[in-house]
């Protein structure tokens, strides 16, 4: 059952001008549309983990990325405030120091955590620290930790209160969780498209790029520890993180995963996350397992220390140990 | 019979004295030997507390940090009654006046000469208030999330920070009212807002619910009466 078509003069010339049009006149906009791949792009195409040569180009071109984007926002600051606002100056601060950095892991490195449950206040000044740090969307309401209130008679995570409003409460003990980097995770067994791994410094990170947003590592934890970016995550010039690292705190794109990396940008330079820094009673440990003489390895020795949900089988490097008692003890205060 | 008897019963009082000085003369004067310091404090701490109330601001302090033993050796300390200890090293006398102070950094060491534990995590960056800085460095304080004010390290390079101890024993700790809570740490209120109240929506809810289930059964009566 054929048909044939009358190939007449006119519908001819209509046919050829429609193939001219497409091959030569609308062909960059089609290359743009259909966005070809090089034979280049194919074999520098690495899986994780990335090799440092990678890494660096990857850092160059995020680092390039982030400066044309907020160069615009730069611009208008200038032109709503004017050059002379401190307002303006601070941006132009934070855009000129603008650096992502690709630091590798430290050799024999093994970092670990430990929190103190005895001094916590449930202050809350570790979370606000995590979200100016790591560049979070402000308009997302993510937050990496989150403080737990449970009665310090019968410490339940399941039944604890998230939403407190005041604290610290008598009576009442303060269980900030966040990502545990599991020596086991099941976030990085769960993923399909090996989006995310375990680094050999104990920090299991996320590649935004490679992120597809199916969120399996979100159930996959045992922790509620990874949160999804619903929108594009929006980030004022003026409360930016100058100093990022490529597989750490870049601002996200939408529709990706993040998590707590341990702030890998402090830690790999030598430093300590925020929160530790934050913290202001000081319940926050951060250390190398491997060096003798870091804090952690003190807190171990001489407290022990405990982990969440332990039957999970994840081995978390992330310690709960209940220090020196408070001076003076609860219930005694004036 | 009477002379037997007062002879038995002085006897017996003195055996039984013999026996309660020989025990005595053993319990009091058995010598412990610990193998450091560190021990012997964790069993110094059990055995005050028998009796004296080691609680409040003197736990964390060891016995022998204000009292002195009657052994000279370090490596020999004498267990038993507390009257071989003596009152005799009071605290020592730490005259300075606190504005030719500078830097109160300088007051740690007299800190941690008592609080020798605390002070051993304070130096090892377990006590808290542990920051780092790089060189050329400029600390910004920003209005942050939520209002909370966040400080900024912006930084021509920040490879290679160094560890530091961000505050001082006395900027925390009121060194003249040691229980008092240190109130200096406890950080501003912030604005939380409290989360939704739910009762009244799960109250709104059971409501429409059963009003619904009223319309069934009005509705099935209802035509259970027409056929």
């Amino acid at each position: 059952m054929s048909r044939k078509i009358k190939l007449d003069r006119r519908r001819f010339v209509a046919g050829m001008a429609v193939a001219a049009g497409f091959t030569f006149i609308r062909k960059d906009i089609l290359m743009k549309m259909l966005q070809p791949i090089t034979l280049e792009e194919i074999l520098g195409r690495e899986t994780p983990p990335y090799s440092e040569e990678y890494l660096r180009a990857r850092a160059e071109e995020a680092e390039r990325h982030i400066k044309e984007f907020y160069r615009k926002e730069l611009q208008e600051i200038a032109r709503t405030r004017g050059t002379d606002s401190p307002e303006y100056k601070l941006a132009k601060k934070i855009f000129e120091s603008i650096k992502v950095k690709y630091t590798p892991p430290r050799k024999g490195a093994r970092y670990a955590y430990a929190l103190d449950v005895n001094k916590c206040i449930g202050c809350r000044r570790c979370v606000y620290a995590c979200v100016m740090e790591n560049n979070i969307g402000k308009n997302l309401q993510i937050e990496w930790i989150q403080v737990l209130e449970s009665p310090r008679e019968n410490i339940e995570i399941a039944e604890a209160n998230r939403d407190y409003v005041e604290a610290p409460k008598k009576d009442m003990v303060y269980v900030p969780v966040a990502c545990m980097h599991c020596t086991y995770p099941p976030c990085v067994m769960a993923c399909p498209v090996k989006a995310t791994w375990k680094e050999e410094d104990n920090i299991v990170v996320v590649d935004y790029k490679r992120c597809i947003g199916c969120r399996y590592c979100a159930v996959a934890c045992p922790y509620g520890a990874r949160h999804f970016n619903w929108t594009i995550p929006k980030v004022p010039l003026t409360q930016l993180n100058p100093n990022m690292h490529v597989i750490g705190n870049i601002p996200r794109y939408p529709h990706v995963i993040e998590k707590c990396t341990w702030c890998v940008q402090r830690v790999r330079d030598g430093g300590v996350p925020a929160c530790v820094e934050h913290c202001p009673v000081g319940a926050r440990v951060f250390g190398d397992l491997n060096d003798p003489n870091s804090p952690i390895r003190l807190i171990i020795e001489k407290y022990g220390a405990f982990v969440l949900k332990p039957e999970a089988g994840t081995k978390p490097n992330f310690f709960y140990f209940f220090g020196p008692m408070r001076t003076p003890p609860r219930g005694e205060e004036k | 019979m009477k002379a037997v008897r007062t002879k038995l019963r002085n006897s017996g009082v003195i055996i039984v004295l013999i026996i309660t000085i020989i025990m005595n003369v053993y319990y009091y004067g058995q010598v412990n030997v610990y193998a450091s310091d560190q021990e012997y404090q964790s069993s110094e701490w059990e055995s005050c507390s028998k009796c004296h109330y080691v609680r409040g601001p003197h736990q964390p302090l060891g016995c022998t940090t204000c009292h002195k033993l009657l052994g000279s050796n370090l490596t020999l300390y004498l267990e038993g009654h507390p009257s071989n200890l003596i009152n005799a090293s009071p605290l020592p006398i730490f005259r300075v006046n606190i504005s030719d102070i500078k830097d109160p950094f300088e007051l740690n060491g007299f800190c941690g000469s008592c609080h020798r534990e605390i002070y051993e995590d304070y130096l090892r960056y377990a006590h808290g208030n542990s920051t780092f800085t790089s060189e050329n460095e400029e600390i910004l304080v920003i209005n942050g999330y939520k209002g909370v004010k966040y400080i900024l390290h912006i930084a021509p390079e920040y490879y290679n920070l160094i560890k530091k101890n961000g505050r001082a024993c006395v900027e925390c700790h009121n060194p003249h009212d040691p229980i008092a809570k240190p109130l200096s740490i406890l950080p501003q209120q912030s604005y939380r807002p409290a989360p939704p109240d739910e009762t009244n929506i799960v109250l709104a809810g059971s409501l429409v619910s059963l009003v619904g289930v009223m319309m069934l059964v009005a509705n099935f009566f209802w035509r259970g009466r027409k056929t």
